[in-house]
């Protein structure tokens, strides 16, 4: 079996996001069949300037073909468009010139997909928002599995994406809330889907003493890794913990690991500690009550699943849907929507030891049940059975 | 943090073999929708309302018997007189009795209306306590609403500084790139000069 996949950027300087997840699958993947991944030379997702060479090289084994990006994203022309669409009627050319602008605008990329249509059994499209997805799911959406990675934003409203959703072959859900938004903006049901996700592997050597003695934290504390960020829900958790602890008396602290886009508050028991090795976050993680979630938008929150691998609960934002769906459905953690919430949420996790290891039990259990990757590649594997079995 | 055996604050009723997310959120949620009751001072103490049924107590009636009516006969008959009779013939006394039973019946007249009003006006207290309540809550989903569109915001004016800081870094590097340019091209013009010097 010949599988492409098709993401907007794709290199190991990349960390995160549905380009990570992208490769994560790839290299996965390939144990099981010829893969090779269809990508841009982008590596700036703003502008998606041309950075890696063009044409073909192997990365970590996996053979990547790049496309130029003709015409670069000038974010404020783009920002406009999107401001046009957003807030007026608008025509379905509109979202298609938006479209272009939001990018990467690589047509070589399209051309290439319809012309060797024939060398794979199928495409796997990451990101339904970006230019690719969309051109090269209405290219072949026969062969073509679409791999969302959709938040509840605005743009997830267009008229365009409505009828993309309804295109390819199979989709692969990154979570139930996931799903459910899908299914319910484009009532696309009777198209093959699973949740699937994305697996984690914990590396082993790292030491909660050692963490602890490395960066001086004296003390119980609480974690939050990843971008700190107001998009990420931090600017709330710093008002929400600093009230807290004017009202309760506790001595626990709050470790963030992570590039920082904000200013840290100046709080004795706020503790910045920038971007670490995945050991060192690994064993903050571990030496930890908690871990804090407070980000307003997920499709699919890998630290949380981190967390739950290591078996510690989580106290994430209840204003995100696919956070609150997976507290829920692992019964591993609690979750809040105003502050009167997040008090007694997080008062009842700090009071009750029995509680965070009956939770980062559940953590660890929902785990190794829906995300270890044996898992996640047999509903890979599944998955394209059954649409063989279809065909 | 806490205590090993798990003798934390026994407010919440948790199974810890079987946890129940949502079920401890409903309970968190029940605490806190609780909360301003408790706090609130001064709630009405719980007085029991007099039977909407119950009858008013009747006004004394005037003397009753033989009595009464003689004396209301001889009053009409001696009409003119009838002031000089009555000194007369009814005592002062029991004038004066008379008049006192029938501001005691007045009163508790008043005071039977006072406590069925007594009744209304807790009722009245209680109903808008309800309605109380649901402003509260109304209030706090504003407040929510309220952050939220504040955090919309606050992106967007992030969104708008971000991107005129990469236009203005772009606009930079472009003049940058056209000055080396011209760098580049004085160079060769200087290069060819002086290769037209040594060689020429």
């Amino acid at each position: 079996m010949r599988i492409a996949f098709v993401v907007q950027r794709y290199g190991l300087e990349i960390d995160g996001g549905a380009e990570l997840h992208c490769r994560w699958i790839a290299e996965h993947m390939k144990k099981y069949c010829d893969v090779e991944v269809l990508t841009t030379r982008a590596y700036d997702y703003i502008t998606w300037q041309n950075h890696y060479p063009e044409g073909k090289e192997e990365v970590n084994g996996i053979s990547v073909r790049r496309f130029p990006v003709i015409r670069p994203r000038d974010p404020e022309r783009f920002g406009r468009i999107q401001n046009h669409i957003l807030e007026n009627e608008h025509r379905v050319e509109d979202e298609l010139r938006w479209l272009e602008e939001e990018g990467p605008f690589s047509p070589a990329l399209i051309d290439h997909i319809r012309e060797h249509a024939s060398d794979f059994d199928y495409f796997i499209f990451f990101s339904y928002r970006y230019y690719h997805s969309y051109w090269g799911i209405s290219a072949l959406p026969h062969k073509s599995i679409l791999v969302p990675t959709a938040e509840r934003d605005a743009v997830i409203h267009l008229s365009l994406f409505r009828d993309l959703f309804r295109k390819p072959r199979a989709f692969v859900y990154n979570s139930e809330e996931e799903k459910n938004m899908i299914q319910a903006l484009s009532q696309n049901q009777d198209i093959p889907g699973d949740v699937v996700g994305v697996g984690t592997e914990i590396p082993d050597g790292f030491s909660p003493t050692d963490f602890i003695r490395k960066y001086g934290i004296k003390g119980d504390y609480v974690i939050y890794i990843g971008r700190i960020d107001e998009n990420k829900g931090c600017v709330q958790l710093f008002r929400y913990f600093q009230r807290f602890k004017q009202e309760e008396s506790t001595e626990v602290k709050l470790v963030l690991i992570g590039n920082s886009k904000l200013i840290i508050p100046d709080h004795p028991d706020i503790i910045y500690l920038g971007f670490l090795p995945e050991d060192d976050k690994f064993s903050g993680l571990m030496g930890s009550l908690m871990l804090m979630m407070p980000s307003f938008y997920e499709s699919l929150s890998m630290v949380t699943l981190e967390a739950w691998a290591m078996g510690k609960p989580v106290l994430a934002n209840g204003r995100c849907e696919v956070l609150k769906g997976q507290c829920v459905r692992s019964h591993a953690g609690l979750y809040y929507e105003n502050y009167g919430e997040f008090k007694e949420a997080f008062n009842l996790l700090l009071g009750s030891e029995r509680l965070r290891d009956a939770m980062g039990t559940n953590g660890e259990r929902y785990f190794k049940n829906r995300y270890t990757w044996d898992v996640i590649e047999g509903k890979y594997l599944a998955l394209f059975d059954r649409l063989a079995e279809e065909r | 943090m806490g205590d090993k055996n798990g003798n934390e604050k026994k407010e919440f009723a948790i199974d810890y073999d079987n946890i129940d997310v949502e079920d401890i959120m409903g309970q968190i949620r029940k605490k806190i929708a609780s909360q301003p009751e408790v706090s609130e001072p001064g709630d009405p103490l719980p007085v029991e309302p007099p039977s909407a049924s119950a009858p008013l107590p009747h006004p004394p009636g005037s003397p009753s018997g033989g009595k009464a009516k003689i004396k209301s006969i001889l009053l009409k008959i001696f009409k003119p007189v009838s002031p000089v009779i009555k000194f007369l013939v009814l005592p002062v006394h029991q004038e004066v009795m008379d008049t006192a039973q029938n501001l005691h019946a007045t009163n508790e007249r008043i005071d039977s209306v006072e406590r069925r009003m007594d009744g209304n006006f807790n009722q009245i207290l209680q109903k808008l306590g309800e309605v109380d309540r649901a402003t509260i809550a109304r209030l706090e989903e504003l407040n929510r609403i309220r952050e939220y569109t504040q955090l919309l915001y606050n992106i967007s004016h992030n969104m708008v500084v971000e991107l005129t800081k990469l236009k203005i870094e772009h606009e930079n590097l472009k003049l940058k790139a056209r000055i080396m340019e011209k760098d580049f091209e004085f160079l060769g013009k200087r290069e060819k000069a002086l290769e037209g010097k040594v060689f020429g």
